[in-house]
């Protein structure tokens, strides 16, 4: 079996690996601070920034942080929206079903970006979890309504139906016939959510709420247009790090579109911000 | 659903995200620690903030507005009328953006190859890119020329820079998905008949705009939406006046009656348009 | 060049198609002729090349697919099917087709009178007002009472029957001279299939059209046709192709009288059985719209080891019938007594229901992400059987409907759809059931995997005293198997007789 071909029998180990990377970069080379703004060496082959700390080490690795804080707050993001949704498929939940598509109609009306804004200026607390747990407040409900969506017409199959009246309970029909039919729908919807938290950690940095010297491409892209004419690198690598971030999150949905066919039933998809 | 239904939810929507919008600016925090910092150590400043800039009751907040009252920024200027200017300059970029989209999307229904291949790739990977990614490359490419040629930026090309940064990357969805539906469409069996009576392959891909333009409503409001998250980043980062500009004012000072006067018209304008999405769909006969 | 007489509309000679990925032949060395005037039927189990035939001589094949070889002579002028400008200009105007699935034939966005006016719009410079009166006369010529509301709906609004008169009629508007016409009354009710093939009589009479119509259905075949091409395997058989009339006896008749055997103890008892559907609205927000009477005030028993066929048009009830009787639809009045008890509604039934169904469609009654054995082994797992046994149990059970034990580990996209039914059936049998209901089991099968289907019902009902409901609108799948037949008709019951 090629690499390739391992990589995408296993597409959850495919996507912890670079932050991993990143992760063992920045530790190899984030020793002691060198001398600011200090130009190209062996040493710094991108020079330093204005903090003292190698480009090339700090934005990898705030490219793998970004990675690891979108798989975490996604994950966290769906689990509660597979639950949401199964409780709105349910029969005698079609109130709670309005309940769950005005909200989702609530949330899409403003970009999820400027929810998340105004939720970090509005709570007080760690960013992490403020931005974590608005992003997942503001998420959960389109995610819900999505997920419920599928849901919904699986739970019309035939094979479906069958299985209840074999007398398969809920959580059997829920974990061995709607979850596995619905990854042709929720791998490609997990990346989605994936690209929209990562964005919108960027984002926060973009507009300047974040720390200078916090480990965050937003910030690294800001700082990068304002240093552009003397150190046009930090711009140029924060650039290239989105794309290839991106560029790989589409690979991997590539990937999971070829393992879990929809036979046309998902289309292409915004980051949803 | 039903025309009923769906007045109701666009309703229900405006109000539920002004609310919301409301309850996260005027009701959990105090205003006057965000807005004064360390000034916020001295109660008579803080009384006087409160004076100036307390918020007001919801009921209140919803009578001013439906005579159009949004209330005064943290500089003393009426929201409407900073909306109003902001706006005034950020309506043409978003025509020209929206215009171009449309074209894109009618040239793709017209051009797409028959088989899924790069134009689709390349849709779907610049649909995916966060919205500020666009304008920072816009910056690289300006800045880079500058440095390199010393070249001035003019009017006409920092619009198209600006045009071209709000609509990529809605504008690659609705290609994408228009790339997407044509192609499962050609391959329908109505398709299939009208080339059972003789329609060449130009007409046929001519009537199946009818079909793209009903398949892609839905769409709209994602577009729209998109285009509103990239001008947020779009104007700040290229240093231009409007909307986004406005809104990330809002954020960063943390301006309550500003950030509800945005989020009163951004939500009213997707509204719009899934009212105009409602419109095609039921004229083409389709589930709401 | 002028046309003589006994000059053929269409001949065809030598037609091939092989798939261009693997190079095998799909249909090999077809040649026949139509006349004008003529119905000519091309016969053949599914899969034999009829369709594909068909699609060939229009042009209208789908890669890989392509035309290998033959030649087509149109009227007397020679037609490459390969290609598209000359038969851009042929069709709809001298070569036309209608298909088998009026509802997916036609386009859902724009109304039909619009679609009916393509081949005017493509190959004639008629202006608007007259392309719409030519519409509206040739929907008046195909039956519509009101050619002005057809000509505004759109597909949605409109019946099977409706929809494939409004495919005649684009199809004809230009008088072409040959009509391929594939199973166009399959996906339609018996009444609707009588107006179509009517219809085609009369295009034939009225405009000396020549028509090949595709059918797997003999008796229709030789009720409609001058002459019956068979195929089978891409292949025309050898024959003259006449028709042997068999005026005395009725195409779809209820005909064998079924020997006893079978227990006659009560099983199932339904009285007063009604159901009404509510469309349209949020719950919650949304106002109902229609109230629609699916069944009302169904009365029948049922005997324990008895076949009960349940026939009817498209939209008689019979579908809600049977899944009312399993629980799976609340009906609104009534009851249903098995076994002396009330059937449970699914939310309220603990366990295995009692009653199993087998749907019509065999490729989506299956999980297709787990193994035959599995999905068999899902009511016993139910009850708490222990793996060892429940799959002793699973591989007996494939064996008693013909399926050999290593179906036990195939996935449900290894095996063909009377293979698929077959597993459905082992599956509902799992569990036990007193009662079968059987929601046109043969439907998306081909006629001998359904026959073979229907004998398995049939052995299984007498070697386990299994009550079945056999619900059909084909009259010859209920007349083969059924003790008695119940008809609907606009969700009431209108007969019960004896076969």
């Amino acid at each position: 079996m090629s690499k390739v071909e391992i990589l995408e029998r296993n597409v959850w180990v495919a996507l912890l690996l670079p932050l991993l990377a990143g992760l063992g970069l920045y530790l190899a080379f984030s020793g002691e601070a060198g001398m600011p703004w200090a130009s190209f060496s062996l040493r710094h082959p991108l020079g330093t920034d204005e903090f003292g700390r190698d480009v090339f080490a700090t934005i990898l690795a705030a490219t793998g942080l970004s990675l690891f804080k979108g798989v975490l707050v996604t994950s966290v993001t769906l689990a509660f929206s597979v639950i949401v949704a199964e409780v709105v498929t349910l029969p005698r939940t079609a109130s709670f079903a309005t309940v769950i598509r005005v909200g989702a109609s609530i949330v899409e009306s403003v970009p999820v970006v400027l929810w998340v804004f105004i939720a970090l200026i509005a709570v007080p607390g760690p960013r992490l979890v403020v931005v974590g747990l608005a992003f997942m407040v503001v998420v959960l409900p389109i995610a819900a309504h999505v997920l419920a969506g599928e849901f919904s017409r699986l739970r019309q199959a035939l094979y479906v139906e069958a299985a209840y009246l074999a007398g398969a309970g809920e959580l059997r029909v829920l974990a061995r016939y709607i979850l596995p039919n619905a990854k042709a729908v929720l791998m490609p919807f997990a990346l989605q959510v994936l690209g929209a938290a990562i964005a919108v950690d960027g984002a926060i940095g973009v507009i300047g709420l974040g720390n200078r010297s916090d480990l965050d491409l937003g910030i690294f892209l800001l700082r990068g247009k304002e240093s552009f004419f003397q150190h046009p690198q930090v711009l140029v690598l924060a650039l290239l790090m989105y794309l290839v971030v991106y560029g790989y999150l589409l690979w991997l949905g590539s990937v999971a579109g070829r393992r879990w066919p929809s036979g046309g039933k998902v289309e292409p998809e915004m980051t949803g911000l | 659903m039903d025309v009923r239904s769906a007045l109701v939810i666009t309703i229900l929507s405006i109000l539920g995200a002004h609310a919301l919008a409301y309850l996260l600016v005027g009701v959990l925090p105090d205003a006057a620690v965000i807005s004064l910092g360390l000034e916020s150590a001295r109660s008579e400043v803080v009384a006087a903030f409160h004076a100036d800039h307390g918020i007001r009751p919801y009921s209140q907040v919803i009578a001013d507005a439906a005579h159009l009252d949004l209330g005064t920024t943290l500089d003393g200027i009426p929201v409407s009328k900073e909306l109003g200017h902001a706006l005034a300059s950020s309506f043409p970029r978003l025509v020209i953006a929206g215009l171009a989209i449309v074209l894109a999307s009618v040239v793709t229904a017209i051009l797409a190859p028959a088989r899924s291949g790069a134009l689709d790739r390349a849709a779907s990977f610049l649909a995916f890119l966060p919205p500020y990614v666009m304008p920072f490359l816009g910056v690289l490419v300006v800045l880079s020329v500058q440095a390199a040629f010393g070249v001035v930026i003019t009017d006409g090309l920092s619009l198209l820079i600006t045009v071209t940064a709000i609509a990529i990357v809605p504008g690659a969805l609705i290609v994408a998905q228009t790339a997407s539906i044509t192609r499962r469409n050609l391959e329908s069996d109505f398709a299939r008949t009208l080339i059972a009576v003789g329609a060449p392959a130009l007409y046929q891909r001519v009537r199946l705009l009818h079909n793209v333009a009903a398949e892609i409503t839905p769409s709209l409001e994602k577009m729209f939406t998109g285009m509103m998250a990239a001008l947020l980043f779009a104007e700040p980062i290229l240093g231009l006046s409007g909307f986004g500009t406005a809104a990330v004012r809002a954020v960063r000072r943390s301006d309550p009656d500003l950030l509800l006067g945005v989020t009163l018209v951004l939500a009213g304008s997707v509204a719009v348009f899934r009212l105009f999405a409602l419109v095609v769909r039921r004229h083409y006969g389709l589930r709401l | 060049m002028k046309r003589t007489v006994d000059e053929a509309a269409i001949s065809v000679k030598g037609l091939g198609v092989q798939d261009a990925r693997t190079g095998v032949s799909i249909i090999d060395e077809v040649s026949f002729e139509l006349r004008p005037g003529e119905i000519v039927s091309l016969l053949g189990p599914s899969g034999s090349g009829k369709s594909t035939t068909a699609l060939a001589v229009m042009g209208l094949l789908r890669p890989p697919l392509l035309v290998s070889s033959g030649t087509a002579v149109l009227g007397g002028e020679k037609i490459d099917v390969n290609d598209p400008v000359q038969l851009s200009a042929v069709r709809g105007r001298r070569l036309s087709m209608i298909f088998q699935d009026p509802f997916s034939s036609l386009n859902p966005v724009l109304p039909c009178g619009v679609q009916a006016e393509e081949p005017l719009r493509i190959h004639t410079d008629v202006g608007g007002r007259q392309r719409r009166e030519r519409v509206l006369d040739r929907f008046r010529e195909v039956g519509f009472d009101e050619p002005d509301r057809i000509y505004r709906s759109l597909p949605s609004q409109l019946s099977g029957g409706q929809l494939q008169r409004v495919m005649l009629a684009m199809a004809t508007i230009l008088g072409p001279t040959v009509l391929l016409a594939d199973e166009p009354t399959t996906a339609l009710d018996p009444e609707a299939q009588e107006g179509i093939l009517g219809l085609l009589a009369k295009m034939r009479e009225r405009h000396g059209m020549a028509i090949l119509l595709i059918t797997h259905d003999l008796d229709l075949a030789r009720t409609v046709s001058d002459r019956v091409l068979r195929m089978q395997d891409g292949r025309l058989l050898e024959g003259d192709g006449q028709v042997e009339r068999h005026q005395d006896k009725a195409p779809t008749g209820v005909r064998r009288v079924m020997s006893g055997g079978a227990s006659r103890a009560p099983l199932l008892s339904v009285r007063g059985l009604s159901k009404t559907f509510v469309r349209g609205g949020i719950p919650g927000i949304g106002r109902r719209r229609r109230c629609v009477k699916t069944l009302a005030d169904i009365d029948f028993d049922l005997a324990r080891g008895e076949i009960l066929g349940i026939i009817g048009p498209s939209g008689s009830g019979k579908t809600t019938l049977g899944r009312c009787i399993s629980g799976l639809t609340t009906p609104d009045q009534g009851e249903i007594i098995l076994e002396g008890k009330p059937v449970d509604a699914k939310g309220k039934r603990r366990g295995a229901s009692p009653v199993q169904m087998v749907y019509q469609n065999p490729y989506a009654s299956l999980n297709p992400v787990m193994r035959i054995g599995e999905s068999v082994e899902e009511g016993p797992r139910a009850e708490g059987m222990p793996s060892g046994e429940r799959r002793e149990l699973a591989v007996r059970l494939l064996k008693q409907v013909g399926l050999s034990p290593d179906f036990y580990s195939r996935l449900p996209g290894e095996l063909s759809g009377g293979e698929r039914q077959r597993a459905v059936i082992a599956r509902a049998l799992a569990t036990e059931p007193r009662l079968l209901v059987a929601d046109e089991p043969t439907a998306s099968l081909d006629v001998q995997t359904g026959i073979q289907v229907l004998d398995l019902l049939k052995r299984l009902t007498h070697e386990i005293g299994l009550g079945v409901l056999l619900i059909s609108h084909d009259r010859k799948t209920i007349a083969r198997v059924s003790d008695r037949v119940m008809a609907l008709h606009d969700g009431k019951l209108v007969a019960v007789t004896t076969v």
